[in-house]
């Protein structure tokens, strides 16, 4: 029958063709799309970088308990946050690949830190290897005038051309200027530097007789090797600039000279020679090792000589008054030698 | 029925073309135990057909008679016993007809009328076609060309487009271009994806089938890159010269035209990609040089196309004026404001050739050539604003085709060929090397240059496919094999570069973001290629049932070693940069037709299958090409300067820019459902209901894989936006490369084949004819279409955000309506032929389609990914503030669609339907006994539709505003609500245009 011949083979068409549609329907499935599949991490150090050369080193210190935030590039999410541990350092794994930014709390370094080294400042991680990381964060350098200005109690660095050869006065000081102003640094240490040199002190900031200075710096001349360039210029004053700071409140701390100051008293005490100096706005004390009277080729002090004298102003007496210091032999000169006594009158 | 019987084989042109109309039949009285078929066979054009060569079987297939049609087309077979009979039309340069189950009774006459498509000259691909094709041309009624359930009923899919071509009616299919789902360009027949003959650089857009004859192409005018522009046909007047001696036919047709649209360059949608098409002269010859046994074809053709470049929407021309002034020594008035649509020429020379022999009886031979040259006309070299796209292109191809049969029953049929096609893609005009791509943005203006990238590029490609055919009882077998060896070559300059400005009033100040590159890229050739196994087989188990089941298997050969990989990039991201090659694939395919009884009213077709494309070689040459040889430098700063940034926060970026291609990929799959049913109501009128399904995947997507994969905030419209937002005084913008996930690195773009689509329509059809020349074709369609992969207004698949699993994605709002979803398509054709000796003949074909979607968007320069300016596609919201600001702009553009969380849906607004109107009007001037002379009015586009590309920036970010951020992430973005949004911004189609001609038969 031809019917149901036709009728047999539509069904057997029909259950074909459903079938049909029914097969492949495996679509494309993830295999079909690029998956960058694995995770990387960061592995690193944070430090304080007392050396400030963006680079861990000797001289510097781990930085424990630094929170560091890790973001990736263009995103302002944090991905992750990491505290370091006490050798400074931190580790973030199961990162997905990309380009990230280690930054650290800005509330942990506060006013008193700030980043000085971020190797690489973009880290890239790859899937399954760790990518090296270092944070350095150290004190501010700041310029010396507002280290003058600021507040007690601060560390910072301070930055400047020394004034002194370290040991050159009591206390270790150094005076250093940095063409805006001159800061007095008390017990430096670890400098080798002459006068000229470019150096760097780390100490903290304390008002002293008035003044403000870095104490307890620890320092490193940033010229070492280098051709020392010369010595700034003293700046010429009056006895009365000298020795009274209102006078002249920027010169504190400053390389002053006196160009002609008559002695008006000499007093040797202990190896440290005062003298009392004036010229005709008034009188200063000027104070230095007397073994400095040799290197100066001055074999006797007279009331009345006329003497030349270079040095450093440091604040006395609560702050009232201030002194000059000379640093070297050369600071200090003769210009006329005191006259004769007068011959009494016969 | 077999469809290609040896019959069928026999006819030495195999080109044959386009569509048979319907025939009808009648019964007239006759003599009491016999009856008889008389018939007419006509053109195309109305016109009888002499010379046709009749030949009927009768149903059993034990007898046979041939006759040949007298001048005036008519014939006739007497003293036919009662039955059913199979009647085949033929002629040299004409597509056979077959008809089947033509019925016989007693004292009756049926009358039949034929009508075979005055086919293009003989041109190699189209053998492929009936050796393929009869059998499933059979029995169609609807439509004049073929239908969708015929193009599907091809049994190896993923023919080259120059396979199809001839295929179509010029009123019957329609033809769009460029559209096929994230498929880059190809083509859609009557909806059907079909890929392009070569590298989309090369075509398969205008530019490779200009050069073809016009006969080949018939006069296939569709824009390079248009989303949807359909083909209209209809031969340019010409004339033919006919000399029949015996069964020897000669022709010279000669033809000549000239077309003619209204191109004003006041219209500013008026930026016709396209071509106008100009003066066009041709020769075609073709005859016997040795009766029977050796015929020739031959014909040349010039042509000359007036051709306009996308000019720029009105609203854009003041920054345009600007960026003009800025250019020293610039020719332009200042303040001038008058933008001419620019336009050129192109001259294109075509010609083509071929041998058909038979050596032997059972035997024949085809040998097939074309060439094709097309040149630039002179263009204005001058606007460095739109500077001018120089072409040079040519096409080549040689073929010879084999046929032999083996008895009455098997025959063997083997094709070679090469092709070579070449196209150079320059910029000229001054300024060029500095500037490059002028982009004012998002997704808005192109201005200057081609969106296509410039370059040369070259295919040549090989193919050998023997075939066979067995008849054997009720089955009709055929296999065979297909190879394809194509050898690409892809020389891509770097341009200047390109400088975006995101709106006018950013504009105003010449500044911008800018991308330029540095280096070359390499020339490159690389090798792919393709082969099949296919075997098919139509069962005809009784004579109201007919199944046809195939199985095609595929390998595709993709150029591996070809591909340079970037080990930085691998030691980034672990990634591989080598290509795999595909699996094997199987493409199964069965269509039915069945009558519940022989003489059924009542006619049901179902179908399923699955076809393959191929990996598009254009595609293909950017993951060759670019392997790390050129970087990109994205920075910000006046135009013109390339300026370095003034600071480190707009620092320029410089990074590689690399192209991948996905694990995995693979070319698209297209699974398909098919189930129709048609009633023939009464004589002359048939009603047809249809329901298709289809389901593609492995679509490519293109993502950008260097993209960070962390959002850096979300704006007040909800886009998530990514790399860290900077105001640079006249714009908001991306700081350079902080978008970038991996530095070093820039786009690395990545083309994988995780997309999707599915297209449903429900179609229903009616057709009339009324056997004297009236006839009438009504159709409509309605369908859904979805899928995830969005596209360019190229064609191009549009870049995707990522897809990490940290952020970023959004499956869920790309996964909705398609860019190509028209649910509404009204089709209604009909034609009117008077009686009479001096007649006269009217056609027309109206449409109606759906406007195209588009989503809303923001136009700004946050999102700069590619070399075009075009954002990963993004969902927004209104922000409340704004609502009654936007609401009679979303009215306007038919706007709907919010998703649960706000958001506009994607492709949630949609243009204005396309309402298309063709007329023809054909008036016979005078005749005589051995002439006729006819005139020929064609008005195309009457109703003047075009395509346009819309403004979809429902909002533009004014760059000169404030930049609010709120903690923790939402970034409040100074926003300006656009005026001209769903306005468009680029006309995609030539105007009106109108020929006239003289047609002179002797």
């Amino acid at each position: 029958m031809m019917i149901p011949e036709s009728r047999s083979g539509l069904a057997a068409t029909t259950a074909l063709l459903l079938g049909m549609v029914l097969t492949g329907c495996d679509g494309p499935g993830s295999e079909q799309v690029f998956a960058i599949e694995g995770t990387g991490s960061i592995e690193g150090r944070a430090f304080l970088d007392l050396t400030r050369t963006g680079e861990f080193g000797e001289g510097d210190r781990v930085f424990p308990d630094l929170e560091v935030t890790i973001r990736m590039e263009g995103s302002r999410d944090i991905v992750a946050t990491v505290v370091t541990d006490a050798d400074g350092r931190l580790r973030v794994e199961n990162l997905v690949p990309g380009t990230y930014r280690g930054l650290p709390d800005p509330t942990a370094l506060g006013d008193s830190l700030e980043v000085t080294g971020m190797d690489p400042t973009l880290i890239a991680v790859r899937p399954g290897q760790e990518a090296a990381f270092s944070l350095g964060a150290s004190f501010p350098i700041l310029a010396l005038p507002t280290i003058m200005a600021g507040s007690e109690g601060r560390r910072v660095y301070a930055e400047g051309i020394a004034l002194n050869p370290p040991g050159s006065l009591d206390g270790d000081a150094v005076h250093l200027t940095d063409g805006m102003g001159s800061l007095r640094t008390l017990g430096v240490t670890g400098l080798g530097a002459r006068v000229g040199d470019r150096v760097r002190i780390l100490g903290h900031t304390q008002r002293i007789d008035g003044e403000m200075m870095l104490v307890a710096g620890q320092g490193r001349n940033l010229t070492a090797g280098q051709e020392t360039v010369e010595a700034p210029s003293p700046t010429s004053v009056t006895a009365a600039q000298a020795s009274f700071p209102g006078s002249a409140p920027e010169l504190a701390s400053a390389l002053v000279r006196l160009p002609e100051v008559t002695v008006e008293s000499a007093r040797t005490s202990f190896g440290r020679t005062t003298l009392s100096v004036a010229d005709p706005s008034g009188t200063v004390d000027v104070v230095f090792r007397t073994t400095l009277l040799f290197d100066a080729r001055i074999e006797t002090l007279e009331v009345g000589m006329v003497l030349a004298v270079t040095g450093l102003l440091v604040p006395t007496s609560g702050g009232e008054r201030r002194e000059v210091q000379p640093r070297i032999g050369s600071d200090l000169s003769v210009v006329s030698e005191a006259p004769p006594p007068d011959e009494p009158e016969d | 029925m077999t469809g290609t019987g040896p019959a069928a084989c026999l006819a030495l042109a195999a080109l044959l073309l386009l569509s048979a109309a319907p025939p009808r039949s009648g019964l007239e009285a006759q003599s009491t135990s016999t009856g008889a078929l008389a018939g007419t066979v006509r053109a195309a054009d109305g016109e009888p057909l002499d010379g046709v060569e009749v030949t009927l079987r009768d149903g059993t297939g034990g007898s046979e008679r041939v006759v040949t049609a007298s001048r005036d087309g008519s014939f006739r077979f007497p003293f036919l016993a009662p039955g059913g009979y199979e009647l085949v039309l033929e002629r040299i340069g004409f597509i056979p007809l077959v008809v089947q189950d033509v019925e016989i009774r007693p004292g009756m006459t049926a009358r039949l009328e034929g009508s075979l498509r005055s086919a293009s000259p003989p041109i190699t691909e189209v053998d492929r076609v009936p050796f393929a094709l009869l059998g499933s041309m059979s029995g169609e009624t609807t439509g004049e060309g073929l239908t969708r359930a015929e193009l599907e009923g091809l049994p190896q899919s993923g023919f080259p487009l120059v396979d199809i071509l001839p295929t179509l009616s010029t009123a019957g299919s329609r033809f769009s271009m460029g559209g096929a789902s994230g498929y880059g360009p190809s083509a859609l027949v009557d909806g059907i994806p079909f890929r392009g003959a070569s590298n989309p650089h090369l075509g398969p857009g205008h530019l490779h089938l200009l050069s073809f004859p016009t006969w080949f192409a018939q006069e296939v005018q569709h824009p390079r890159g248009v989303p949807d522009a359909e083909w209209r046909g209809g031969p340019l007047p010409s004339l033919h010269l006919t000399s029949v001696r015996g069964t020897s036919v000669f022709q010279v047709e000669a033809r000549g035209g000239l077309v003619t649209g209204p191109f004003t360059s006041a219209d500013p949608g008026m930026a016709s990609a396209d071509a106008l098409q100009g003066p066009e002269v041709g020769v075609l010859l073709r005859g016997p040089i040795r009766r029977d046994t050796l015929h020739f074809a031959a014909g040349v053709e010039l042509r000359r196309l007036l051709r306009a470049r996308p000019a720029v929407a009105a609203g854009e021309a003041e920054a345009l004026v600007r960026f003009r002034e800025s250019i020293p020594d610039h020719p332009w008035a200042p303040g001038d404001l008058d933008l001419p649509t620019p336009t050129g020429e192109w001259d294109v020379i075509s010609g083509f050739g071929r041998l058909d022999w038979r050596p032997a009886e059972g035997h024949d031979l085809a040998l097939q050539g074309r060439i094709g040259l097309l040149r630039d006309g002179p263009w204005d070299t001058s606007d460095p604003v739109l500077p001018s796209a120089r072409l040079e292109a040519s096409d080549a191809a040689v073929a010879l085709t084999s046929m032999s049969r083996l008895g009455e029953s098997a025959a063997i049929e083997v094709r070679v060929g090469l092709e070579n096609a070449r196209r150079e893609f320059a910029l000229g005009g001054i300024g060029n090397e500095v500037i490059g791509r002028v982009l004012v943005t998002e997704p808005g203006l192109v201005v200057g240059g081609d969106p296509q990238a410039l370059g040369t590029f070259e295919q040549t490609s090989f193919y050998f496919s023997p075939n066979f055919q067995l008849e054997a009882g009720d089955h009709s077998l055929r296999g065979g094999i297909q190879g394809v060896v194509e050898l690409h070559s892809v020389a891509t300059p770097t341009p200047g570069g390109t400088h975006l400005m995101p709106t006018i009033q950013n504009s105003s100040d010449l500044r911008g973001a800018y991308l330029r590159w540095e280096g070359a890229r390499p020339e490159r050739e690389f090798r792919a290629g393709w082969s099949a196994f296919y075997v098919r087989d139509r069962w005809t188990p009784a004579p109201n049932l007919a199944i046809t089941a195939g199985m095609r298997m595929e390998f595709q050969s993709l150029p591996e070693d070809e591909v340079v990989g970037s080990a930085g990039w691998g030691l980034l991201t672990g990634l591989s940069h080598e290509m795999e090659q595909p699996e094997p694939r199987f493409s199964p395919r069965l269509h039915t037709e069945w009558r519940p009884s022989a003489g059924s009213p009542w006619l049901v077709r179902a179908g399923a299958g699955v076809e393959l494309g191929r990996v598009d070689p254009g595609l293909l040459g950017e993951i060759v090409a670019d392997t790390g040889f050129v970087r990109a430098v994205r920075g910000m700063g006046p135009l013109g300067e390339w300026a370095t940034g003034s600071g480190p926060e707009t620092a320029e970026y410089r990074g590689t820019r690399l192209s991948l291609i996905g694990p995995g990929f693979s070319p698209p799959r297209v699974r398909s459902l098919t189930v129709g049913l048609s009633r023939a109501l009464v004589p002359g009128v048939e009603l047809e209901a249809r329901l298709e399904h289809r389901a593609t995947d492995y679509l490519p997507r293109v993502r950008d894989l260097n993209r960070v994969p962390l959002r850096y905030g979300v704006d007040q419209l909800g886009r998530e936006i990514f790399g860290e937002v900077l105001l640079d005084e006249t714009h908001l913008t991306i700081r350079p490369g902080s978008d970038r996930r991996f530095q070093g690195f820039d786009v690395v773009s990545a083309l994988e084949s995780d997309g999707s689509s599915t297209w449903s329509g429900a179609t229903a059809a009616l057709q009339f004819t009324d056997g004297r020349g009236a006839s009438l074709y009504a159709s409509y369609t309605y369908s859904v279409a979805e899928d995830d992969t969005p596209l360019t207004p190229w064609g191009r698949p549009a870049f995707l955000h990522g897809r990490p699993s940290s952020s970023g994605d959004d499956p869920e709002w790309l996964q909705g309506r398609s860019d190509l979803d028209q649910p509404h398509h009204l089709l209604l054709r009909g034609r009117f032929r008077s009686d009479g000796r001096l007649g006269w003949s009217l056609g027309a074909t109206y449409s109606l389609r759906s406007g195209p979607p588009f989503t809303p968007s923001a136009r700004d320069a946050l999102g700069f990914e590619a070399f075009e300016s075009w954002s990963a596609p993004a969902p927004i919201r209104v922000p409340p503030e704004l609502e009654s600001e936007v609401s009679a702009l979303l009215a306007r553009s038919n706007c709907a669609g919010i998703d649960p969380d706000g958001r506009f849906e994607r492709n949630a607004c949609r243009m204005g339907a396309l309402h298309d109107l063709d007329l023809r009007f054909a008036l016979e001037l005078g005749a005589g006994v051995r002439w006729r002379l006819l005139a020929t009015v064609d008005a195309l586009n009457l109703l003047d539709a075009r395509h346009t590309i819309p403004d979809p920036a429902l909002f533009i970010v004014d760059g000169t505003g404030t930049l609010l951020e709120e903690p923790p992430e939402l970034l409040v973005l100074p926003l300006a609500v656009n005026p001209s949004f769903g306005e468009p911004l680029v006309g995609l189609r030539p105007g009106r245009m109108l020929r006239v001609g003289l047609s002179l038969r002797y």
